[in-house]
């Protein structure tokens, strides 16, 4: 490329951000004015955590590289991280296990990402709140009343969709989970599902999906972004509102809703196991001396190479450890239908079974490619046979 | 005249459940119903699967007790595989549990169950100092104990409610005169409320350090455990020593003062019984001490009546579950092997109640003997303790003798969170000899974590029994051309949830609400104060 | 003594696209079965060895000159000078011409019916199968190859293909497709190779030769 290209180029790229921090700054100026003051200091909470000033700009440059932004934006993400306690979040349970409230209260520690996670307003959350019944109900109608267009519905759990919806009722009236979600989402600013269930179904809805249990995007045809997994990584969560606070807006997204800057790669492009699977340096069963030596789980079922999620590159718990890491395969918990896609969960995909026992694709390939070298042979001699003579 | 009340959404626990109560003219309960609104059929979704995929899949049961129905799931395979794990596998795997523990029980004392204890609107109230000195009558060196600490936590908390967005805290039962302790008892407790978010987050590091993740770990594999590279590593030990050690700290010095400290202001009820509900005890066993499960450390057993002086053996054929009250089809109580899980669901009644004569619930209900039993950490001291089980008695009598109380308190709902307590302590004293023990055998030279197995070709059955925080589970499995061709699983909230069976028998949390007056019917606290003190959890007891 | 004559059947263009199809797929099935069951390379230094790396760029090599070669062919079909045989694929529409080849086929009658399409019915399907098996087998190692390889030309197709993956149901269902897809094409190899030797044995017009020198022998009418 030209020289002159490639300043043209650069010009080019330099207005894009230009642009985008402008957008930035007018949006920080709207939250200023229409989001409630911030509920915590996060600056005190910070000083009284042991985190030093550098510990906190040490996080926002590492948070500004993982949002793919350039590094002018670093005081903004400061500036969003400040703002963090003033977003409203209403917290919905449907069908799930409470794997990702735990993931979410249990994220990091010591660390900024937990220090924000810990400041978030949640003005409804089941798991936590102290109001049960009627008083609870009255929280949740509250809530969106006073910040009605303002406050993320976070939504943990998907939608059975069977009996009408009857699968799953909640509160005094028994309201049935669809008509709570239709309720409360049309009222939010944005709609964030955290976990592989209100994303993609998950769990329940893996086949044969006795409730008909679907994601919220899905369930009642509104677009949410998908912060997969299950549970997901907390820094998938926080980073996305940080870039909600940002912005206005969400993170770009792919074609499932997930945001690309923590789901655009796959579990396989990060592995730390990689270069023995480039080596074909396989672990061939559990406990055996490449298992003890850090070999590629590739044959005892990993499914890192169809899975797109960061878990390699941010790990669970404050860095400690990851799935592979602990010398197990990926399941591919961020992929939609993972249960079927996947299974079986040890063995590689090929060795997927059918009909019980031990059927394979390869089994029936093998019987099919059998059978057709006998019917050949079979053809050839019967018109052996039947041309015998012919010129 | 009785009146119906209804508490639906109950907060602070796992999942979607309703209870509803009838009061008499002075608001003491005469009846219960307990109903879990959800089912997702997972049970039915095992069927024709790898029974290898079957923990993975039955870990999200539960994402509040997860590893439990993982564990139970690849032990229920491990028995109808015929193997058994090595041994660095089975202590591996009571370190988890042990993480497991330590994390759930605080998470559930302060962020589940404390609220129903502590008014924190008072709390606001107190003399920080005073409350310094208070704690220490509790514990020598308390937890994050200085005046200016509290009264920072008084701060936080009084900025909550200033900007009029009070979060978790808001509109709940503040000022019920069924809160009892005075604003510097409260403030203690609160700001350890705070610390213990902190806290849980090093339980959770520790199982992900032999887990790979918390919550849904991912190295038990049926025959072993995958996390080879970190049991044999002294440096991954030593990080998961120094974060237990934390945590015991934490246990020692505000976990288990704080219960005292509770247990003290509120020991009329205690001793009043309330929240005792039904008196059979049941646990199947957990923790164990040796490769065949002949020792561990939660004993198994049942104990009928409180008979204390006659505790029985444990007898699985005895276990069933049945659905007269349940959305399921089927009309006798069936031993799990040979279980169904059919919805038949019939909804509420017209004036959106409870169809409490009839079906009304998701829970189905589990029974012994065609009795109810409540398991968890009250049964498990219980059974404990009647077997003379050195550890549990020691520690049980002790508790008793330092607080001046009689054995009979432990029978009501602030027994129950007691006895959560001191089982902490009781595994938290063996975790750190697990550690030895683990590391006594890999110096021996053994490096073994699997135990070579694959799926039986003929047809074979298993069950997985063990004790995970909130009491007995069992898993029963059956495999049929080498998929699972049916899958039981009943799990400690199925016990205690249960609604009635045939013969009319409330399930306990039903039981234990019965004869509980409330100070004020539209401020149920003794009711979630009771229901909470089970730990319920309704994505594990339906799943 | 019946007479024959030779008759140019295919372009040069076609016998090179056949021959360099039939080798890449030969490389593509060892190569690919090779990345589904690898076995483990023990010795050595992790550093010094790179089988399954090479196994993949073989395989990928092969794979992006398979999808050169299957446009060419579709290029062939409808621009070819010597002959764009397009129309040909479905001569299977005749439906009797379809039964009395497969009457012949099945060996009850002793000669099949003729036709002025370059293929007979029954190969027209068989060929036509066969163009659909090479293009999902191509859009299903595309998206594989996407997804490892973030820039250039591979990307700009991912970009475009992933909306398959999606609809499919992702990369491990895509991955399974494209399994599945290579037990069809030793299907066809083994029924493609036989009926070529049979067509030679029987109808005598030297098809196996005639892939190589492109003339087809044709029986003058007395
Ligand atoms: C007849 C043609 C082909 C055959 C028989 C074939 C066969 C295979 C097989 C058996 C696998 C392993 C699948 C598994 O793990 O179960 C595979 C993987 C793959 N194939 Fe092909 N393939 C063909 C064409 C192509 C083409 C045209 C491309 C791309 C342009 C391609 C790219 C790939 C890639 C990228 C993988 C995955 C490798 C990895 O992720 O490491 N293949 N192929
Ligand atoms: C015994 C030698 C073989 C003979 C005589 C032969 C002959 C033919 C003929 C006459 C056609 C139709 C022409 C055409 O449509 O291009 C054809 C198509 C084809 N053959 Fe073969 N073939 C032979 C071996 C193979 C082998 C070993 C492979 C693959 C491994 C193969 C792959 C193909 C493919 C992919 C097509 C269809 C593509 C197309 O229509 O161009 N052939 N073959
Ligand atoms: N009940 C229950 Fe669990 C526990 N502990 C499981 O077995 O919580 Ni979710
Ligand atoms: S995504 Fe997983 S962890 Fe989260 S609620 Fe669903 S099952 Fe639980
Ligand atoms: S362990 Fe899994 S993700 Fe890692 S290199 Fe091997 S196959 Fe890929
Ligand atoms: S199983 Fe899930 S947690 Fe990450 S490593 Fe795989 S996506
Ligand atoms: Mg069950």
């Amino acid at each position: 490329m030209a020289k002159g290209n490639n300043s043209e180029y650069k010009k080019m790229i330099d207005k894009q951000y230009k642009d985008l921090m402008k957008h930035c700054q007018l949006h920080m100026e709207e939250i200023e004015k229409n989001l409630p003051e911030p509920k915590e200091d996060l600056h005190e909470l910070l000083k009284e955590r042991g985190f030093s000033r550098r510990d906190f700009v040490k996080w926002t440059s590492a948070m500004t590289a993982a949002l793919m932004l350039p590094p002018i934006f670093r005081p903004m993400v400061a500036k969003a991280a400040e703002s963090f306690s003033r977003l409203p979040v209403v917290w919905l349970h449907f069908a799930e296990c409470t794997g990702c409230s735990e993931a979410f209260l249990r994220s990091s520690y010591p660390n900024v990402d937990d220090i924000l996670l810990e400041t978030i307003s949640l003005e409804y959350h089941e798991t936590l709140m102290a109001a049960s019944g009627y008083q609870a109900e009255e929280n949740l109608e509250k809530a969106v009343k006073d910040f009605s267009g303002k406050f993320i519905c976070v939504i943990e759990g998907g939608l059975p969709r069977g009996l009408n919806g009857k699968y799953l009722t909640l509160g005094p009236k028994g309201k049935t989970g669809i008509q709570v979600a239709r309720e409360v989402t049309s009222k939010a600013a944005a709609v964030v599902c955290i976990g592989s269930c209100s994303a993609f179904g998950n769990i329940q809805s893996a086949k044969p999906n006795p409730t008909d249990a679907v994601g919220i995007s899905k369930a009642i045809g509104i677009s949410t972004v998908n912060i997969a997994g299950c549970p997901p990584n907390s820094v998938n969560f926080t980073g996305t509102l940080l870039h909600y606070l940002m912005f206005g807006s969400l993170p770009a997204l792919d074609g499932l809703g997930r945001p690309v800057w923590a789901y655009g790669k796959r579990i396989h492009d990060y592995c730390e196991r990689r270069p023995h699977y480039d080596a074909s340096e396989f672990v061939e069963e559990w406990g055996d001396k490449g298992a003890l030596k850090g070999w590629c789980l590739y044959k005892v079922g990993c499914k890192g190479p169809y899975t797109y999620a960061n878990c390699g590159k941010v790990r669970f718990n404050d860095g400690i450890s990851w799935p592979i890491m602990a010398g197990h395969g990926c399941i591919g918990c961020t992929e939609p239908g993972f249960w079927d896609t996947m299974a079986p969960l040890e063995k590689p995909l090929d060795e997927k079974t059918y009909g019980g026992g031990e059927r394979t694709v390869d089994n029936i390939g093998i019987a099919l490619t059998g059978a057709a070298v006998a019917g050949v042979a079979a053809h050839a001699i019967a018109s052996g046979i039947r041309h015998k003579g012919d010129k | 005249m009785t009146k119906r009340i209804i508490v639906d959404p109950i907060t602070r626990i796992e999942g979607h459940l309703r209870i509803e109560v009838e009061v008499d003219n002075s608001n003491v309960i005469k009846d219960a119903w307990s109903s879990i609104t959800l089912w997702r059929g997972i049970e039915t979704i095992l069927k024709g699967r790898d029974p290898r995929d079957a923990g993975l899949m039955v870990q999200r049961f539960c994402g509040v007790c997860t590893y439990v129905h993982y564990e139970a799931s690849i032990l229920a395979c491990e028995d109808a595989f015929g193997v058994k794990p090595p041994p660095n596998a089975r202590i591996a795997r009571n370190l988890i549990n042990s993480s497991l523990y330590l994390t759930d029980h605080i998470m559930h004392f302060y962020h589940l169950h404390g609220l129903d204890w502590v008014d924190v609107v008072s709390a606001l109230k107190a003399n920080p100092a005073k409350a310094v000195e208070m704690a220490r009558a509790y514990s020598p060196n308390p937890y994050n104990c200085s005046a200016t600490h509290y009264k920072a936590v008084q701060d936080r908390v009084t900025k909550f409610v200033k900007s009029g967005r009070l979060g978790p805290f808001a509109n709940a039962y503040w000022g019920n005169p069924s809160y009892k302790l005075p604003p510097e008892a409260n403030l203690i407790i609160l700001s350890h409320y705070l610390d213990a978010l902190a806290i849980s987050k090093v339980g959770a590091q520790m199982m992900a350090i032999l887990g790979g993740k918390n919550p849904h770990p991912q190295t038990l594999v049926v025959g072993g455990i995958t996390s080879g590279m970190d049991l044999f590593d002294a440096e991954r030990l030593g990080q998961f020593l120094f974060r237990f050690k934390e945590m015991k700290n934490f246990l020692e010095t505000a976990y288990l003062p704080d219960v005292l400290l509770a247990a003290h202001y509120y020991k009329d009820e205690g001793l009043k019984g309330i929240g005792g509900g039904v008196k059979n005890y049941l646990s199947y066993g957990g923790f164990p001490l040796d490769d065949d499960w002949n020792k561990t450390l939660f004993p198994r057993g049942i104990v009928k009546d409180r008979n204390l002086a006659k505790p029985m053996k444990l007898d699985e054929e005895k276990i069933t579950e049945e659905v007269t009250h349940s959305w399921y089809k089927g009309k006798e109580a069936q031993h799990p092997y040979k279980g169904t899980t059919e919805p038949d669901y019939t909804g509420y009644d017209k004036n959106g109640n409870l169809k409490g004569d009839e079906k009304y619930t998701w829970c189905k209900a589990p029974r012994y003997d065609n009795k109810p039993y409540e398991v968890g950490p009250l049964a498990r001291m219980v059974v404990g303790y009647a077997q003379g089980d050195k550890a549990i008695k020691g520690l049980v009598d002790s508790t008793l003798k330092a607080t001046g109380l009689p054995a009979a308190v432990l029978f009501s709902t602030l027994g129950r969170t007691a006895a959560r307590a001191l089982e902490t302590k009781l595994i938290a004293d063996n975790t750190e000899g697990w550690v030895n023990e683990l590391i006594a055998n890999i110096k021996k030279g053994d490096t073994r974590t699997w135990t070579r197995c694959d799926v039986p070709a003929k047809p074979a059955q298993g069950r997985g029994m063990t004790e995970p925080p909130r009491g007995a589970l069992g898993h029963w499995i059956k495999i049929e051309k080498g998929v699972i061709s049916n899958y039981q699983a009943v799990v400690p909230s199925t016990w205690n949830c249960s609604p009635r069976d045939k013969a009319g028998l409330r399930g306990p949390y039903e039981e234990s609400l019965i004869g509980t007056k409330l100070a004020n019917v539209n401020q149920p606290l003794e009711i979630i104060r009771t229901i909470h003190s089970f730990d319920p959890c309704m994505a594990c007891a339906v799943h | 003594m019946e007479k024959f004559t030779s008759e140019k059947e295919w372009s040069v263009a076609m016998r090179i696209n056949h021959w360099a199809m039939a080798l890449s797929i030969f490389i593509l099935i060892v190569t690919g079965f090779y990345i589904a069951d690898p076995f483990t390379v023990s010795r050595g230094e992790t550093v010094g060895k790179f089988l399954m790396g090479n196994v993949r760029f073989v395989h990928i090599l092969f794979g992006v000159f398979l999808v050169f070669l299957f446009f060419w062919r579709v290029y062939l079909a409808f621009f070819s000078r010597f002959h764009a045989d397009w129309k040909d694929f479905f001569a299977w529409t005749n439906i009797k011409c379809t039964i009395d080849q497969i009457k012949f086929y099945l060996l009850i009658t002793k000669k099949g019916p003729d036709y002025k399409t370059l293929y007979g019915p029954m190969q027209s399907l068989a060929y036509l199968g066969l163009m659909f098996m090479v293009f999902v087998i191509v859009i299903t190692g595309l998206i594989l190859m996407g997804a490892g390889y973030h820039a250039g030309f591979t990307a700009i197709c991912y970009k475009i293909l992933r909306p398959i993956e999606n609809l499919m149901g992702g990369l491990a269902v895509v991955r399974y497709v494209h399994h599945l897809f290579t037990w069809f094409f030793i299907l066809f190899i083994v029924v493609h190779m036989y009926m070529a030797f049979w067509y030679d044995a029987i109808l005598k017009k030297g098809t196996i030769s005639s892939m190589i020198s492109g003339n087809i022998f044709k029986k003058l009418e007395e």
